[in-house]
């Protein structure tokens, strides 16, 4: 017992080595990588859900795209820009055409978009592609978001 | 390995040793160490439970304790102190057998130093010292005669007996009122209260069950279990009744929160007056307040495994990377491990408050993944909660031809969890589900504890919380995972000796209603294994009776004669809550029989979906199931009406559809310096995960060799659940043999739900195969090996190597993430879709899988009328005139996801193929749609 009784005090002077330790050195090290941004960073990552930043460009009315088209004619047709980027946008939308790979601009604009906001435009442009059908393709240059659709010519009367 | 399987015996044994136990002494002569003279081992130990061979296997080894052992300070107040009680004190039926249990208090838990000498206020003088007098009260009928009283026969109250409520116990129900009040006016005028909310409907009401002496006999986790499961069942069933009653009374929805609210009220209130009529007298806050510091610092370890499991997935969500995750399991391996290393110091309390914590931050990693709704069942099981939720109303109508909507688990329950907690909908299932469902683990450890030690019930779990589908799959099943809990709570009924055979009987009845309710396959799986385990039963007494006649033997044994607790009218009864509800009230198990036709006209065709499986033939290959999908699509191709429904074959044909598998995870800076020095890590990582299931799979068939071949053995465990096991192993045998079963109802799901009952046999054939190496060494070495193979499955080996397909708990890559995880720029394209017309039912096409295809169906689940599908996109099915959405795995890795005979591949689809036939209209990066 009296062996027993002597191991006693060690096992509890071991525990009574480390924790004091441990537990200061783990409150000092989350409190300095508060203090520091990118530790701050960090606990944000792993507590708070981060925004996930994106830029949509649809065809406003898609089911009433013009499918055919005289060449020469008109294509009037509207689309949006929504910004989520989460910051104010220059966006340049850039209108073109053709078939078989190759094409051709037919309009293009640009505004600042503020964030959340979304920026519609309506236009009319010339159905001018050399073959049919003719790819009509809207793209944000600076942006990977395009759309496009595909207009069959007719020629004209 | 007999002695470290059964951690307790049956009740009756050889003369000899029950003389041993009567007279305090072990084999030898010797008085029994660790227990005063003059004790009746009886008021500690049940009478029978315990032989003196138990003391062989190192856990209970004579002469290691000796009165010495009691020196003082070791013991705080209230911890079998020496002298303190006398054996007046410990009068028959006073002191629950719950309290004295040897799973919770082993002579090795006794250990020199274990105790702190802070509490001990008398020195150990090697005599008694006098207690507060107290008069010896006489024992009970039932006690006197060997006999335990029901438990729904209220012990009397003797004139001695303290006061069971004094002043502070009427301040702690003042404040509950209280608090309760506080609650409800919360609650209805619209304020989120996540934490209070499930305290209040479901904590709350648990507790007051807890605390009655309905569970009389029965260790805490047991209780716990009993609690929770009774009060799971009675929202169902209550939510079902007020859903049904409400509406004629002039209420349309009686889901909502206000009814809800009140239900519940009224639910804590009829538990609080059971309780008061009712109340045991738990000493749970003595036995928290009596924990060792080492037993504290286990449990803020499983902690800190919650917490990281948590913190990691929120860093994954925000594409931050793997390490938090990566941490959280080391934790957890770490935790297990000490779990394993010091089980003899730790009580079975605190080994299932670890369990509990391990367990709930590996389901976490996973079902916490993604912002949205993430995984596969989880996907249809959201929608119908929605739909439930949309109409304050639960209606089979609402979605008819969905079996899924049977489930009471996740139409009815969840709603009301909703309602009440007032979160957003996906944290039901994502966070409160899994709160419910890491208590599964806990339950069936408690089962195993039963017949098998510490040890063994330990590596036991490792192999359940181990296996891959607890890991990656069931925290998306939230249907199965109440029904799982159902069916731990009904094993532990079953073979609870403290109960008689008629409540046993009342409450796996109760259970099986539970399961039925939560969730169809799982029942078809339950109903199987008592009807198998039944009728194994009786075919084995049968020929007993007979050889026994034969033999003149008139000679019974525990293993003869232990009571029964499934017969045929349990069975009758179980089937008869199938047939009830599955097939009168909802009419989902018709696809039970067109199965079970299906089966026996099918059985040449091969499995696919169980690739591990020793049980099932060749499997279909990847290829294969490509080709004959491609059949088929070109088969309803032709033969559409009108004809230009679909693009023609001849357009088609010009764009193909190759089979790609799914790339592994590149290699770490650790699996690169072990392929350096000439280790194929991914053969290692594939080779480890295979030969883990077919491993295990060989422990199963060598347990149950072991268990026929070894009759020391099987005298550890009733016959009753040895049935029960093999029955369980012979339903997921059925599942694997007939594709039919394994496509609809999962395999690998069945193998988990049999776990609950076979896992102890696993161990036992592991510890059989390596016996050669020594009885100690062969327990030491199974339970390596489970460590090994649970360090594998859970994903950690894998995840620090590379050279392996990427799990979704840990990687922003993989399969699952691909096909299962619900991007933000997805949510906003099912947005603007909405806006459009002509889009359901009919009208849209999307790849196969959970989050491309199934949230269309409920981005307006008040306008949902069952009806809605969304086609496929495989080419050759594409339509002329439907709507296509493509999503983010298919735009950033090309590959298209295709669910056919039972298994997913991935192939190589030709967006080109959209872009040259239909109008691009949407586009934000990460999903389009064409038109």
């Amino acid at each position: 017992m009296s062996t027993q009784l002597s191991e006693r005090p060690t096992e509890r002077a071991r525990e009574r080595r480390w924790w004091p330790v441990v537990a200061p050195l783990a409150l000092i090290a989350i409190a300095a990588s508060l203090i520091l941004p990118a530790g701050r960073h960090q606990w944000a990552l792993s507590l708070f859900r981060q925004p996930t930043y994106y830029t949509s460009l649809a065809f406003d009315d898609s089911t009433e795209l013009p499918s055919t088209a005289v060449r020469g004619g008109e294509l009037n047709f509207s689309f949006t820009v929504g910004n989520h980027e989460g910051r104010s946008v220059t966006y340049r939308y850039l209108i073109s055409e053709g078939s078989s790979g190759k094409g051709h601009a037919v309009g293009q604009s640009k505004k600042t978009v503020a964030p959340g906001a979304s920026w519609t435009v309506s236009t009319a442009v010339p159905a001018t592609c050399g073959g049919s059908p003719c790819r009509v393709q809207v793209s944000l240059p600076g942006h990977p978001e395009m759309i496009d659709f595909l207009v069959t010519l007719t020629a004209s009367q | 390995m007999a002695d470290q399987l059964g951690g307790r015996r049956n009740r009756t044994g050889d003369s000899r040793n029950g003389e041993g136990r009567r007279s305090g002494r072990d084999n030898s002569g010797r008085q029994r160490p660790g227990y005063e003279p003059g004790y009746h081992e009886t008021d500690y130990y049940e009478a029978g439970r315990y032989e003196p061979s138990d003391y062989e296997s190192g856990q209970y080894e004579p002469g290691r304790y000796g009165p010495s052992d009691y020196e003082p300070g070791r013991y705080e107040p209230g911890q079998y102190e020496p002298g303190r009680y006398r054996q007046s004190d410990y009068e028959p039926g006073r002191y629950e057998p719950r309290q004295y249990e040897p799973a919770r208090y082993e002579p090795s838990d006794y250990e020199p130093g274990q105790y702190e000498p802070s509490g001990y206020d008398a020195p150990f003088d090697g005599r008694r010292h006098p207690v507060p007098a107290r008069s010896p009260r006489p024992p009970r009928r039932e006690a006197a005669l060997g006999r335990r009283p029901a438990p729904w026969i209220r012990a009397p109250r003797g004139p001695q007996d303290p006061p069971r409520r004094g002043g502070n116990i009427s301040l702690a129900v003042a404040g509950t009122a209280a608090l309760v009040l506080a609650v409800n006016v919360l609650l209805l005028t619209g304020f989120r209260l996540p934490a209070l909310g499930f305290w209040f409907i479901l904590i709350l009401p648990a507790y007051l069950l807890y605390t009655t002496d309905t569970w009389r006999g029965s260790s805490g986790a047991e209780r716990v279990g009993y609690s929770v499961a009774a009060v799971i069942l009675l929202l169902m069933v209550g939510g079902l009744m007020i859903n049904t009653i409400l509406p004629p009374l002039g209420i349309a929805r009686p889901l909502d929160t206000g009814p809800v609210v009140i239900f519940a009220d009224v639910l804590n209130a009829s538990l609080y007056a059971f309780r008061w009529r009712r109340g045991a007298d738990l000493s749970w806050l003595s036995q928290v307040r009596g924990l060792r510091p080492s037993e504290v610092r286990l449990i803020g370890t499983g902690l800190l495994c919650v917490v990281l499991a948590v913190l990691g997935a929120d860093r994954l969500n925000n594409n931050a990377g793997d390490q938090v995750t990566l941490v959280a399991l080391a934790c957890v391996i770490v935790t297990v491990i000490v779990l394993l290393a010091r089980h003899r110091q730790l009580g079975d309390g605190v080994i299932s408050v670890t369990l509990y914590l391990v367990s709930l931050a590996i389901l976490l990693m996973e079902s916490l993944r993604g912002w949205y709704i993430s995984g596969d069942d989880i996907q249809t099981e959201y929608r119908i909660f929605q739909l439930t939720e949309a109409h304050g109303h639960w209606s089979m109508s609402a979605a008819p031809h969905l079996a899924y909507n049977a489930c009471l688990s996740i139409t009815i329950l969840p709603t009301e969890i909703a309602n009440v907690v007032n979160v957003d909908g996906p944290y039901v299932f994502k966070l409160f589900f899994q709160l419910l469902f890491a208590l599964c683990p806990v339950l069936a450890y408690t089962f195993w504890r039963r017949y098998a030690s510490k040890l063994v019930a330990l590596v036991a779990m490792l192999y359940f919380i181990g296996f891959p589908t607890y890991v990656n799959d069931i925290p998306g099943a939230n249907r199965q995972e109440i029904a799982f809990l159902f069916v731990s709570a009904a094993a532990l009924a079953v073979t609870n000796s403290n109960w008689p055979q008629a409540w046993r009987r009342v409450a796996l009845f109760a259970a099986a209603i539970g399961v039925e309710l939560s969730h169809y396959s799982t029942m078809y799986v339950f109903v199987g294994t008592l009807a198998v385990g039944w009728a194994l039963g009786s075919i084995v007494r049968l020929r007993r009776r007979r050889a026994s006649s034969r033999a003149g033997d008139s000679e019974e044994t525990a293993w003869t004669t232990a009571r029964q607790t499934i017969g045929a009218g349990s069975v009758l009864a179980a089937i008869s809550v199938l047939l009830l509800w599955g097939g009168l009230a909802t009419q989902t198990a018709g696809p039970l029989l067109t199965d079970v036709k299906a089966a026996v006209t099918q059985f040449s065709h091969p499995s696919a979906v169980t690739p591990y499986s020793l049980f099932s033939r060749s499997t279909v290959s990847p290829q294969q199931v490509l080709t004959n999908y491609r059949a088929a699509a070109l088969s309803q191709n032709a033969a559409a009406t009108p004809h230009h429904v679909y693009f023609p074959t001849s357009v088609v044909d010009r764009y193909s559809t190759p089979l790609e598998s799914e790339p592994a995870m590149p290699l770490t800076p650790l699996g690169r310096v072990l392929s350096r020095i000439g280790v194929p890590v991914s053969t290692v990582n594939t080779d480890v995960r295979q030969g883990a299931a077919k491993d295990e799979q060989l422990f199963i068939v060598a347990g149950f060799a072991a268990f026929i071949f070894s009759r020391r053995l099987r005298r550890r465990v009733s016959h009753e659940v040895l049935w029960l096991a093999a029955a369980s192993i012979v339903t997921v045998a059925v599942f694997t043999v007939f594709p039919n079963f394994s496509v609809d109802y999962s395999a690998e799901r069945a193998l988990q739900e049999a776990l609950i009952w076979a896992a102890p046999v696993l161990v036992a054939g592991s510890i059989a195969l390596f016996w050669p190496f020594g009885r100690r060494s062969s327990v030491r070495i199974a339970a390596v090996v489970s460590a090994a193979i649970f360090i594998s499955t859970i994903g950690f080996l894998p995840q620090i190597l590379g050279g392996y397909a990427p799990q979704l708990n840990l990687n922003n890559s993989g399969v699952d993430y691909d096909f299962q995880y619900m991007q933000q720029q997805q949510v906003a394209a099912v947005t603007w879709l909405e806006t459009e017309p002509e889009v359901l039912p009919g009208g849209l096409q999307a790849p196969m899988g959970p989050t491309t295809a199934d949230p269309f169906e409920f981005s307006n689940p008040g306008s949902v009328t069952g009806t809605q599908f969304v086609d496929d996109i495989y080419p050759v099915l594409i339509k002329r005139y439907s709507w296509v959405i493509l999503s983010y795995a298919t735009l950033h890795t090309g590959r298209a996801p295709l669910y056919s005979d039972g298994q997913l591949v991935t192939y190589r689809y030709p967006v080109a193929f959209l872009e040259d036939n239909k109008n691009l209209v949407y586009n934000n990066g990460s999903a389009e749609i064409y038109k």
